[in-house]
């Protein structure tokens, strides 16, 4: 039973090598997107099963993610039997991680899950997408004459573009020492 | 002692009955029946291979063999065909990318945002009150692109939205200091026209937006006059119900609404014809239909979907028939309207609008179906004798008055898949039929395109089985609202999705519609053919034309064992204080088995005999 004084959310249990992981980062902006609640618990297990499924009964959501050995990921339900986890899948990717954690986030909601890619939609164009973009080669060159910005303005501004780098640089540092 | 088969080859079914006769006490005991998908088109010699398995089902239950056998009776088959089709007859089209209207799960920020189009890198470009909607592509992190626009709103940028690749908007929105809205899982972003008015609409969660999904709302965000307004009423109507959207207006956007020439029908009657075009819609096809009743022909106009359709028909018809294609003639057809999700052509994140859309079915019947052949190789294949015994709604008629409650004068309403079949007995044994165009097969049809699964297989699942929810691991909820609770949890792959729940499976239907929208337009589709043409049907064969003349109506064949199509005809016909209900043939079989039964029944009129009852 879900401890009663604790926010309802979905719990992280990780094992130590992945802590620092950015597998596990994208798991948090998987339930973050979708607006869920989440907090990692420090417990130990004998193995990803038991340690997904403690952390599902902990959770007064009901629902745990898991993240362990060969880039494991694993959504877990209370009601279920530790061995049987709601899904599981070796991944590779950080968007998979990202994926995985918004099916999390539905379990949760009560709303379908999604599949996982194997590649990003956009990188990955179907014949159909590409006839689509060359119907609209059209309208595009033809706005693209519309714009009045010409390429060699554009290289003028490379040194500031090295600016804005540099800032977003030391910026992400920032959040990184908080 | 003398064992008579009746064999009743239906367009799906082929069902048998096989009763044994005691001629001197004029008792007929049915002692087995059999049932087996018709093979081939009804009325051909394919249906051979049907008989026999449906007559092996039937005897194995008894342990019979053909030699016990004394005689075949196999009916004289109605010829009708139906076939169904389709014309949209509404189109919408983009022809500049001028609007994402899709619905991510989880767009970010809340409120209306309106501005230039940029992408994100060219931001270094624009000067302190610039006003901006932000295009983040796929390929920026959400967490630089949140630094970026903090950073440039900082510089007294303005930006007032954002459009992203990648399913980010919540993250982004989290990460910035003031609230924009954001939308996001847009696949096409690369379309997006840059440098162009555009506004963003994110309603709060559970709601929907109300600027961009009303005319004049639009219209006052890109100040457009009233012939512009008339230009971007389709996208407005196409966003209605979202909780997010953004419009893009480009110089030369051009949104339209144009009317497909959907082609025309030509109705042939006794009196004249009535020529109609189909975009005129359902009503009028089916008044014009009415009006020039009895009808002797339907045609379309070639090179149109509705002209290629009946020509199909025909040619069917006149295959089987081996009949000239000049002599077979459309003696009916039903229209419905409907609504078709149809892609809109131009739009960037691949989001649909409903377009008007007629159904049409078509029903034919020719002279005479080559029955005798089949007879011949039936008794080749059997060694029993075989007889073509009876037209179908005397036989029909005689099986339906087998089920307990009923008396003359009443109607039997045969509900198959291709036609819905009527007929009527007066107290002095005076029978009335009629066939009409529409039947199982159009319902699958509205079902499929109305909901837009493009498969008709689960539309036929839709139409058969009742529907629930799977709301947790554990439970489902039905249609009623009652809820089944599970031992074992239940597949990811159902969670959280409607399902469709055959004796044995649960389907689910991938599909983002509510459990009440699928049950509404399946309601809706069967009440459209069923309940409509149960009217048709009645008012044609009632001698006075009016319904409330007959006091019993019984309904049979196929879709006659659906769960809720009778109680829809029932309530229906209990307005005009008319008896509708289910048939139980010979108490037992339910609306299945009528004619077979009414060929075994009326075996003993052929010897002479008279059958009490």
């Amino acid at each position: 039973m879900g401890d009663q004084r604790e926010k309802p959310s979905v719990y992280i249990a990780v094992e130590d090598s992945y802590k620092n992981s950015s597998l596990l980062d994208y798991l948090c902006y998987g339930l973050e997107e979708e607006g869920i609640p989440f907090k990692m618990i420090n417990d130990s297990a004998k193995n990803l099963y038991s340690l997904a499924h403690q952390a599902a009964q902990a959770s007064r959501l009901d629902v745990s993610l898991a993240l362990g050995e060969n880039n494991k990921v694993m959504i877990h339900h209370k009601k279920l039997d530790p061995n049987e986890p709601f899904f599981e899948k070796e991944i590779s990717k950080e968007f998979q991680a990202k994926a995985i954690a918004s099916n999390a986030a539905r379990l949760v909601k009560g709303i379908p899950i999604k599949d996982i890619p194997l590649e990003i939609d956009q990188k990955n164009k179907s014949v159909s997408d590409i006839l689509i973009d060359l119907d609209n080669f059209k309208s595009i060159s033809k706005d693209a004459k519309n714009e009045k910005i010409s390429n060699s303005e554009k290289d003028v501004d490379e040194n500031r573009i090295k600016e804005l780098t540099n800032y977003i640089y030391q910026k992400l540092k920032n959040i990184e020492n908080k | 002692m003398e064992y008579i088969v009746g064999v009743d080859v239906g367009n799906s079914t082929t069902e048998v009955a096989v009763g044994k006769v005691d001629k001197k006490e004029e008792n007929i005991e049915f002692i087995t029946d059999g049932i087996y998908k018709t093979t081939g088109f009804k009325g051909t010699v394919d249906n051979i291979e049907g008989i026999i398995n449906s007559l092996d089902s039937a005897l194995e239950k008894v342990d019979l063999k053909y030699e016990d056998l004394d005689l075949i009776r196999i009916n004289e088959a109605t010829p009708v065909i139906g076939d169904v089709a389709m014309e949209t007859i509404t189109e919408t089209v983009i022809t500049e990318s001028t609007m994402i209207g899709h619905d991510p799960w989880t767009p970010g920020g809340i409120g209306l945002g309106v501005g230039y189009t940029t992408r994100i890198e060219d931001l270094s470009d624009c000067k302190p009150g610039d006003e901006l909607i932000i295009i983040i592509p796929g390929d920026v992190d959400f967490a630089d692109a949140a630094v970026l626009i903090n950073k440039a709103v900082e510089s007294g940028i303005k930006i007032n939205g954002a459009v992203a690749q990648k399913d980010d908007a919540v993250l982004i929105v989290n990460r910035l200091n003031e609230n924009i809205p954001v939308i996001d899982e847009v696949k096409y972003i690369n379309k997006i026209p840059i440098n162009k008015k555009a506004a963003v609409e994110v309603a709060r969660p559970g709601g929907t937006i109300n600027k961009l999904s009303d005319p004049y709302g639009i219209a006052t965000i890109f100040e457009l006059n009233s012939e512009d307004t008339k230009h971007i009423f389709p996208v407005a109507r196409s966003l209605i119900g979202n909780r997010s959207a953004v419009v893009i207006r480009t110089p030369e956007g051009d949104v339209e609404e144009r009317k497909i020439p959907a082609g025309k029908l030509v109705i042939f009657g006794d009196k004249g014809k009535s020529e109609i075009s189909v975009d005129s819609g359902a009503e009028e096809i089916m008044d014009s239909v009415e009006k020039i009743q009895p009808v002797k022909d339907v045609k379309g106009e070639s090179g149109t979907n509705v002209g290629g359709m009946l020509d199909r028909v025909k040619e069917t018809m006149s295959k089987v028939t081996d009949q000239n294609l000049s002599k077979i003639m459309i003696k009916d057809i039903l229209a419905v309207n409907t609504f078709v999700p149809q892609k809109v052509k131009g739009g960037l994140a691949e989001e649909h609008a409903m377009e008007n859309a007629v159904g049409l079915a078509a029903m034919v019947k020719t002279s005479q179906l080559p029955m005798q052949k089949i007879a011949d190789k039936l008794q080749q294949k059997t060694g029993v004798k075989v007889v073509i015994a009876g037209v179908e709604a005397n036989m029909a008629i005689r099986g339906a008055l087998t089920t307990p409650g009923t008396d003359k004068p009443f109607v039997i309403l045969d509900m198959g898949g291709g036609s819905t079949d009527a007929a009527m007995v007066t107290t002095k044994d005076k029978v009335y039929s009629t066939h009409l165009a529409g039947a199982g097969d159009m319902v699958s049809l509205l079902i499929n395109i109305e909901l837009g699964i493009d498969d008709l297989k689960l539309a036929e699942l839709i139409k058969k089985y009742p529907l629930a929810k799977v709301e947790s691991i554990f439970h489902i909820r039905h249609e009623d609202g009652s809820v089944k609770f599970f031992d074992e949890p239940l597949a990811s792959k159902l969670f959280g999705r409607v399902v469709i729940l055959t004796e044995t499976d649960m389907i689910p239907i991938p599909t983002k519609h509510s459990l009440d929208k699928i049950s509404q337009v399946r309601r809706e589709a069967k009440n459209d053919v069923f309940v409509r043409n149960s009217e048709r049907a009645l008012k044609r064969i009632i001698p006075t034309g009016n319904i409330r003349d007959i006091d019993f109506v019984v309904m049979v064949g196929g879709s006659a064992i659906d769960f809720e199509i009778p109680t829809l005809i029932s309530n229906r016909l209990s307005e005009y204080g008319v008896v509708a209900g289910r048939g139980n043939i010979r108490a037992i079989m339910g609306p299945r088995n009528a004619v077979a039964t009414g060929l075994v029944l009326s075996y003993l009129d052929t010897e002479g005999s008279v059958e009490n009852g």
